[in-house]
């Protein structure tokens, strides 16, 4: 059972053995473990519930009700926007569908650097497997690439790059092109068509959720969470109080939610909350083709370059991705104003789109703002400005490769490049977030767990450390940044914390 | 000429020019900083009580005003009295009462009884100047809400056509497409703070203290023409710093235009696909089976 905003008339208590916050990826899979296990759950979620009706492919209309703060997150100093979804189901819901296993590499890291328990390949395998075929994760077909795609593939092949089809979750795609405004054919098995859906059907009696209502502080007694105080937007100003009274809390509102909430309810554990944040920052290569490109028809995200990535390297790199965006948001990397703006989105369908993510340090921070809410600190490092540089430099030489007859990057001063010769304009146009506009779609860390109590907020089974019934459970707790889209991981986490607190109940709730 | 002649010679001099030249700077100093005071206190007011309630802002005023006014009381009283030269703490240019008397200019004024009480009746309009500065910089705050929502309705629909203009590779202007209703109506739908941000923004875009800075113009950004426009935004986009800002401002506007579905029609966006299938839809091996399912097309 879903209660929105609108039904709340009042004041609201609630009393459950678990209480989740947070209806994302990871949130909706506790809040169905642990119906599963027989508790009783009350699940908050800060969004709206909009079900895939009410998803109508506008741009105008989809983005300020399911992406937090309208679309409007921005890094500080800098401005690189972040886009997380919010509404329930979290940002699965806008989201496409990629789905990458943790990196060997990475959970070896978080293994062997962080002193995780439990966490290296052969340990998630089992969570992987748990939870792939319930979201239908599968790889996309030869015929299911779009030119923007094919760029992208033809280009490795080219240039001898390792390269291959994303996996997704998705079931018989329409390839509307249009899995970021939500997925209007209910095809992309989000958290809101897959667990969402089966806890209504199957669970309806044991979970509440609740949309529209904001965790604004966590109630504690010793080392025990005893409650959450949250409120319920009614719309129109209107707002109710909700309390809920819980064995055990898990938070799971994502990276920047999470963190803040922690710090609002005084909890800022070793003082590491809100630190070691990374963000996968990406900047957009767009290559204009002769040809009519039409990157927008078709799947969006379909087709990888992990030459130099994690993925094949072991190290830190970028990860090359196709994408393609509609207008309005495909608007906004472009450089340039007036006249010469127009003269760039008229060319809109010839463009072939290509992301360069970076896979940072994790050197951002939230921190609460005051009246100005809560920020997000991130700088770039040297070495992750690097790696960007030379990121951009190979997305443009991929795009000439196939060609391109010029491509244009995302930084603030229109910086076109020709051939290989114009390429060292990239590194003197500069990559800081003044310079370029740098967009992403994955916060990580903030809570980052580690099997050492004094440099981590959670231990190696999301438990917040000093607390026996608290749990975080999402993008947060990552150690460093994971290097790949992060979805599978947040829900992989999510199975392996639900396995351990079913393991472990009787003593979390003592 | 004595040494002593030539500073009665000086004395008259001072006597006739005092009143005019000595403690130049002081007063444009004060008056340059309440307007950018006043500035700041009228921005502040923009946010709606939201960050800082007017009581605060207000409080807030005062008390930079008093500041700013003892600072340079202090500081100038003490130049004026030789206890510090100026520029202290650093290195030393001047001596304090003959940077206070002269201000740097060949007027050759020394200290006498008479430089003593110019002086007191000089510092005592201090207050004044900042005041006034602070009136020029806040003028326009006693708007009513409707008025400062009038004021910036304008503000978005001349910016849009700044932005967007008819011609071009795409033809259609901002007009022609709504582009300022729809930006109107995406301020009301983002959160309050973003909605008070891009606020404060658009009243710093059409200040006339930046268009006299960067055009040399005492006219609101609204009240140019449209070379002016242009040449105004061209100082915008070419800062490294303030090219951020004006970013920020047309991804603001872009929301308004490249949403229009007229818009599309220029780079043949086919658009929203719902209900139906999207027209380059190729079915794969499973698609057969596709309508049958529950939550088939829709």
């Amino acid at each position: 059972m879903i209660l929105q905003g609108k039904d709340a008339k009042g004041p609201v208590s609630e009393r459950a053995d678990v209480c989740v916050i947070g209806s994302g990826a990871a949130g909706a899979i506790i809040s169905w473990e642990m119906a599963e296990q027989g508790h009783t759950v009350v699940l908050l979620e800060k969004g709206g519930y909009h079900p895939r009706q009410d998803f109508n492919q506008q741009e105008a209309d989809m983005i300020p009700i399911l992406f937090k703060n309208c679309g409007l997150q921005f890094t500080i100093p800098g401005g690189i926007a972040v886009a997380q979804g919010s509404c329930v189901g979290g940002s699965t819901v806008v989201n496409d569908a990629v789905c990458f296993r943790t990196p060997d590499a990475v959970l070896g890291w978080w293994q062997d650097e962080h002193k995780i328990e439990g966490i290296g390949p052969e340990a998630m395998k089992k969570h992987f497997e748990r939870i792939e075929p319930r979201i239908s994760v599968n790889e996309v077909q030869p015929f299911q690439l779009n030119r923007n795609s094919l760029i992208l593939k033809r280009g490795c092949e080219k240039l001898g790059w390792a390269s291959a089809p994303n996996m997704r979750n998705c079931k018989d795609c329409r390839q509307c092109g249009l899995c970021h405004l939500g997925c209007s054919y209910g095809t992309k098995q989000s958290m809101l068509e897959t667990y969402i859906a089966d806890i209504q059907s199957v669970h309806g009696d044991r979970v509440r959720i609740y949309a529209d209502a904001a965790a604004n502080k966590l109630v504690t007694s010793g080392d025990r969470v005893i409650g959450v105080k949250a409120s319920v937007d009614s719309g129109k100003g209107r707002v109710h109080s909700l309390s809920v009274k819980a064995d055990m809390v898990v938070v799971s509102a994502g990276s920047i939610a999470s963190s803040e909430l922690l710090l609002k309810s005084g909890l800022n554990v070793n003082g590491r909350v809100g630190r070691n944040v990374a963000i996968h920052p990406s900047p957009a290569m767009i290559g204009d083709f002769q040809e009519e490109v039409r990157g927008h028809e078709g799947i969006p995200m379909a087709y990888h370059c992990h030459e130099f990535s994690v993925v094949k390297t072991g190290k830190r790199g970028y990860m090359l991705e196709s994408i393609s965006l509609p207008p309005y948001q495909f608007s906004l990397p472009l450089p340039g104003f007036s006249y010469d703006h127009k003269e760039l989105m008229s060319r809109y369908e010839h463009f072939g789109l290509i992301g360069t993510m970076v896979q940072d340090e994790s050197v951002g921070r939230v921190v609460l703002g005051g009246p100005f809410g809560t920020l997000l600190r991130y700088e770039l490092t040297p070495k992750d400005s690097a790696t960007m540089v030379e990121g951009m430099k190979n997305a443009a030489r991929l795009l000439l490769s196939q060609g391109a007859t010029r491509v244009i990057t995302s930084q603030k001063k229109r910086t076109v490049v020709h051939g290989e010769d114009d390429l060292y304009l990239i590194k003197r146009r500069g990559v800081s977030p003044l310079d370029i506009n740098l967009a992403s779609a994955h916060p990580q860390g903030g809570n980052v767990m580690g099997g050492d109590r004094e440099r981590s907020v959670v231990d190696s089974h999301s438990k917040v450390y000093g607390f026996e019934n608290l749990f975080v459970c999402d993008a947060s707790v990552f150690p460093t940044s994971v290097g790949v889209n992060p979805q599978l991981t947040v829900m992989a986490l999510a199975s392996r914390t639900s396995e351990h607190i079913g393991e472990n109940w009787g003593r979390i709730v003592k | 000429m004595t040494r002593a002649s030539r500073l009665l010679n000086t004395n008259s001099h001072a006597k006739r020019r005092v009143s005019t030249l000595s403690f130049l700077l002081d007063p444009l100093a004060l008056l340059l900083i309440g307007f950018v005071v006043g500035k700041v206190y009228y921005l502040a007011l923009a946010f709606g009580d939201r960050v800082f309630t007017r009581g605060e802002v207000r409080e807030g005023l005062v008390a930079a005003g008093a500041g700013v006014v003892s600072l340079f009381w202090v500081y100038s009283a003490l130049l004026y009295l030789n206890v510090i030269y100026f520029p202290w703490p650093l290195p030393r240019w001047y001596q304090g009462s003959n940077w206070m008397l002269n201000s740097g200019l060949p007027l050759g004024l020394t200290r006498t009884p008479t430089t003593d009480v110019a002086a007191l009746a000089i510092f005592a309009t201090y207050p004044v100047w900042f005041l006034i500065g602070t009136e020029l910089g806040k003028a326009g705050h006693r708007l009513s809400a409707a008025q400062r929502l009038r004021e910036r309705k304008r503000i978005i629909k001349e910016l849009a056509e700044a932005e967007f203009p008819k011609g071009g590779a795409i033809p259609l202007s901002a007009e022609e497409v709504g582009t300022a209703g729809s930006v109107e109506t995406l301020l009301e739908r983002i959160p309050p703070l973003f909605h008070d941000a891009i606020t404060t923004l658009l009243f710093v875009f059409d200040s006339r203290f930046f268009v006299l800075a960067f055009t040399g113009r005492w006219k609101r950004f609204v009240d140019l023409d449209e070379e002016e426009k242009w040449r105004y935004m061209e100082v915008w986009e070419a800062n490294s710093f303030l090219v951020s800002v004006a970013q920020i401002l047309r991804m603001t506007f872009s929301y308004g235009y490249y949403t229009n579905r007229q818009v599309y029609g220029f780079f043949d966006y086919k658009g929203p696909m719902v209900p139906n299938l999207p027209p380059w839809f190729v079915p794969g091996p499973e698609a057969a089976r596709i309508t049958d399912e529950p939550g088939g097309p829709i």
